[in-house]
């Protein structure tokens, strides 16, 4: 049985580095653009908007670490390090609102952000996922 | 259960159906394409803004020709280069993508089921797939922008009439208000015989005090707006203020003030000033 503890030979499947950030895309930035466009997101801005932002990504790579069959934490990091690039220059270069984060955390802190976000959640994801395989899932209810 | 196995050893993931992988790849293509070109459109109209609306940027250049026609303004024309690219455009995305969606679309089906039937098909194996993504991505990149549109050009037809109210409403009450200063105009300078103020704001009944709207043959309330005599300052300005009864989205209403100056020996000057 696998376990997270256990990862020896640290090799990255990049299908699922395709395919998580297909996922971010899908999952995150599109419905951030739709809100966008309807105006919706222009409230949010502040707190709220960087609550989105990150929550989204954590639920976003949960689900990757808990849906792969293997373990997937590091593919969600390099996930989210791509998406943080497409969001920044969605948000930067074709939106031109001035977010928060860029100005508050900086790039560099908000690149650390999306990627340690990302880790812990798959984490998380591969933690429930190991635990729905052993049958222990019944325990913790 | 052998073919279990053959079914899942020919997914590209293991977790995932070939048709989800591909919906996905084609959903977020599609996501990026509108995302990164969507300032082409939302921005002003330029040769530089056909981008991929070309559809849109049509109706609105349309729209736009119909609104300064109407209005007499001179018409904002597009150069041929960006007339042609509009073109080129909707060729590709509304005849070249979807024809070239179906020919893939029907060539990967035919393929299957040669392979079904054991016999083996001709060489690009990749093409079909990959251009099955490429019209996929326009199309869905369509859907997404046609989708939004929908949704927001109602509110902009919304905002667009409102808009007109309003600037009716701040064109009324201005007009009135402009009356109103001509009135108090001839009032100040017909003598108080004849029912005027002599070379002053003041009233010819009760002296010493102010004239009052009536007096000047000012009506207080109109069709237009509500109209009040602000201040007048030492004979030489009179202030009147109107507020129109249209309430802006802000919880106010339009409003705005008139001065009039008869200027003796200087000529008069009139001033309109926006409150609101």
């Amino acid at each position: 049985m696998k376990r997270i503890g256990e990862i020896k030979n640290v090799s990255v499947d990049w299908r699922w580095v395709g395919v998580g950030t297909c996922f971010f895309i899908v999952m995150h930035l599109l419905p951030t653009y739709i809100l966008f466009e309807l105006r919706v997101i222009t409230t949010l801005f502040g707190a709220i908007f960087s609550v989105w932002v990150f929550a989204g990504m954590a639920f976003i790579s949960f689900f990757i670490g808990w849906k792969s069959k293997g373990v997937t934490i590091i593919e969600a990091g390099l996930a989210a390090f791509i998406y943080g690039i497409v969001l920044m220059l969605a948000i930067n270069q074709e939106w031109g609102v001035g977010p928060v984060f860029p100005l508050v955390i900086k790039p560099l802190g908000w690149f650390f952000a999306v990627v340690v976000i990302a880790t812990v959640s798959a984490w998380f994801g591969e933690l429930v996922q190991s635990i729905k395989a052993q049958g222990k899932i019944e325990d913790l209810e | 259960m052998n073919e279990t196995t053959k079914v899942a050893d020919s997914r590209f993931m293991p977790e995932f159906s070939n048709r989800f992988v591909y919906v996905l790849v084609v959903l977020a293509g599609a996501t990026l394409l509108t995302v990164f070109t969507s300032r082409l459109f939302w921005h002003e109209l330029s040769s530089k803004n056909i981008g991929a609306f070309p559809d849109a940027i049509a109706l609105r250049t349309t729209v736009q020709y119909g609104i300064d026609e109407f209005q007499g303004t001179e018409l904002t024309d597009l150069s041929t280069k960006a007339k042609s690219t509009m073109l080129a455009l909707i060729i590709v995305n509304f005849v070249l993508a979807p024809i070239g969606f179906v020919l893939a679309w029907k060539s990967l089906l035919l393929d299957r089921e040669r392979q079904a039937r054991g016999e083996t098909g001709g060489g690009r194996h990749w093409l079909r797939p990959a251009l099955l993504v490429v019209c996929g991505v326009i199309l869905g990149h369509l859907a997404i922008v046609n989708i939004i549109t929908a949704i927001i050009l109602p509110q902009g037809f919304k905002t667009m009439v409102w808009d007109n109210v309003v600037d009716q409403a701040r064109n009324d009450v201005v007009a009135d208000l402009t009356d109103a200063g001509i009135n108090a105009f001839q009032y100040y300078y017909l003598p108080e015989a004849s029912g005027g103020g002599g070379q002053s704001f003041r009233s010819w009944k009760n002296k010493g005090l102010p004239a009052t709207l009536e007096e000047m043959g000012i009506p207080a309330k109109t069709a237009h707006g509500t109209y009040t005599l602000k201040e007048i300052r030492n004979d030489t300005l009179l202030v009147l203020r109107g507020i129109s009864p249209v309430v802006l989205s802000i919880g106010s209403s339009p409003e705005y003030e008139f001065q009039v100056s008869p200027g003796t020996p200087s000529p008069p000057e009139f001033r309109v000033a926006k409150i609101n």
